[in-house]
C-alpha cells in the first residue's frame, strides 16, 4: 500500500493559508474547513510550512493573545518531511513515529499532491487488517 | 486485531489531569509540557472530561473565546467514550475508527487511569498488525 492508494480512497483536497494570514484567520479556516492542519503554500504551490492544531495549543501557552495581527509564517513549522505518491505506508508510519508528527504532504515535481494524516493510516491498517480477517474467513469456510 | 490490554499501554502513564476550573492557557501549558494531545479533566476525582488539541482549535479562537479567561469546562468534551483497563488496545482502536477521534481515556470506577491515543498503534502494535497479516497469509498457504 502506498500514499497513492491513501489519496485515491480520501482524496486530493488539501486546505491551505497564504503565509501572511493571520493566526485568527488560519483557525477560522481550520474550523470552518474542519481539518487539523493547514499548509502554507509558497507562490509556486510549494508548501514552505504547516501550522497545525498543536501550534494552536503552543501559542495558547505562550500566552500570545495577537491572534489578529500575528502572521500564520511567525508560528508555523518550517521543517516538514515530504512524502511521494510511491512512499509506502508502512515508511510514512514510521517516519510519524520517529519524527512525532502527525502529516505528510504529498509532493511531486514541486507539485502538491495531497496530504495524508496519521488517522488516515491508521484507518487503513484497521481497513487492512478487517479486510484479511473478512477474506480468511470465507477462504476456511468455502 | 492488537489484544493486548489497555492497562499494559497505560502503565508507564503518569495520567495528566486538571481540575475543570482551570483556563484554557494552562491547560495548554500542561499539554505542551507533557508533549500530549489531550488532557483528562476530573471533577473530585473522576473523569468530568477531556480537553484535546482538537477542542483548542475548534472551540476557543474560533469561536470568540480568550484563552487565557476562558474554563477547559466551557470547552471540554464532556462524556467522552472510555474503556476499562482489561478490554483489548483493539477496541481502543475501533471506538476511534468508528467516532474519527483519537484519544480514549481508560477509566475504572468513574476514576481516570491514562488515556489511549491513535499514536499508540503505532508502537509495537502497528508490528503486531504486520505479524497479523503476515500469519494471515502463512495460514492461507497452509490450508492452499
Amino acid at each position: 500500500m502506498q500514499l497513492k492508494d491513501v489519496l485515491a480512497a480520501k482524496g486530493r483536497r488539501v486546505v491551505t493559508v497564504p503565509a501572511k494570514a493571520s493566526i485568527a484567520d488560519a483557525i477560522r479556516t481550520m474550523h470552518a474547513e474542519k481539518v487539523g492542519a493547514v499548509l502554507v503554500p509558497d507562490a509556486a504551490g510549494c508548501p514552505i510550512g504547516i501550522f497545525t492544531e498543536r501550534d494552536v495549543v503552543h501559542l495558547y501557552a505562550s500566552g500570545d493573545r495577537d491572534f489578529d495581527s500575528l502572521a500564520v509564517e511567525a508560528r508555523m513549522t518550517c521543517s516538514i518531511v515530504i512524502g511521494q505518491l510511491s512512499m509506502s505506508v508502512d515508511e510514512a508510519l514510521g517516519l510519524m513515529t520517529e519524527g512525532r508528527f502527525r502529516h505528510i504532504p504529498v509532493v511531486e515535481d514541486g507539485k502538491l499532491l495531497g496530504m495524508v494524516s496519521i488517522g488516515d493510516l491508521v484507518k487503513i491498517r484497521l481497513d487492512e487488517t478487517a479486510q484479511e480477517a473478512k477474506a480468511l474467513r470465507a477462504y476456511i469456510a468455502s | 486485531m492488537p489484544q493486548r490490554a489497555i492497562r499494559s499501554i497505560i502503565e508507564d502513564q503518569k495520567p495528566v489531569t486538571a481540575a475543570a476550573d482551570i483556563t484554557v492557557t494552562a491547560a495548554a501549558q500542561l499539554m505542551k509540557l507533557h508533549r500530549i494531545g489531550a488532557i483528562l479533566v476530573v471533577d473530585g476525582g473522576r473523569l468530568a472530561g477531556i480537553f484535546t488539541e482538537r477542542d483548542a482549535l475548534f472551540r476557543v479562537v474560533a469561536e470568540g473565546r480568550d484563552p487565557a479567561t476562558t474554563r477547559v469546562a466551557e470547552v471540554m468534551t464532556d462524556n467522552p467514550r472510555t474503556i476499562g483497563p482489561d478490554r483489548p488496545f483493539g477496541h481502543a482502536l475501533h471506538l476511534m475508527y468508528e467516532g474519527e477521534f483519537r484519544h480514549v481515556p481508560a477509566v475504572e470506577n468513574g476514576r481516570p487511569l491514562g488515556m489511549v491515543s491513535a499514536r499508540d498503534a503505532l508502537g509495537p502494535d502497528l508490528q503486531q498488525f504486520i505479524t497479523d497479516l503476515d500469519t494471515r497469509t502463512h495460514i492461507g498457504e497452509i490450508l492452499g
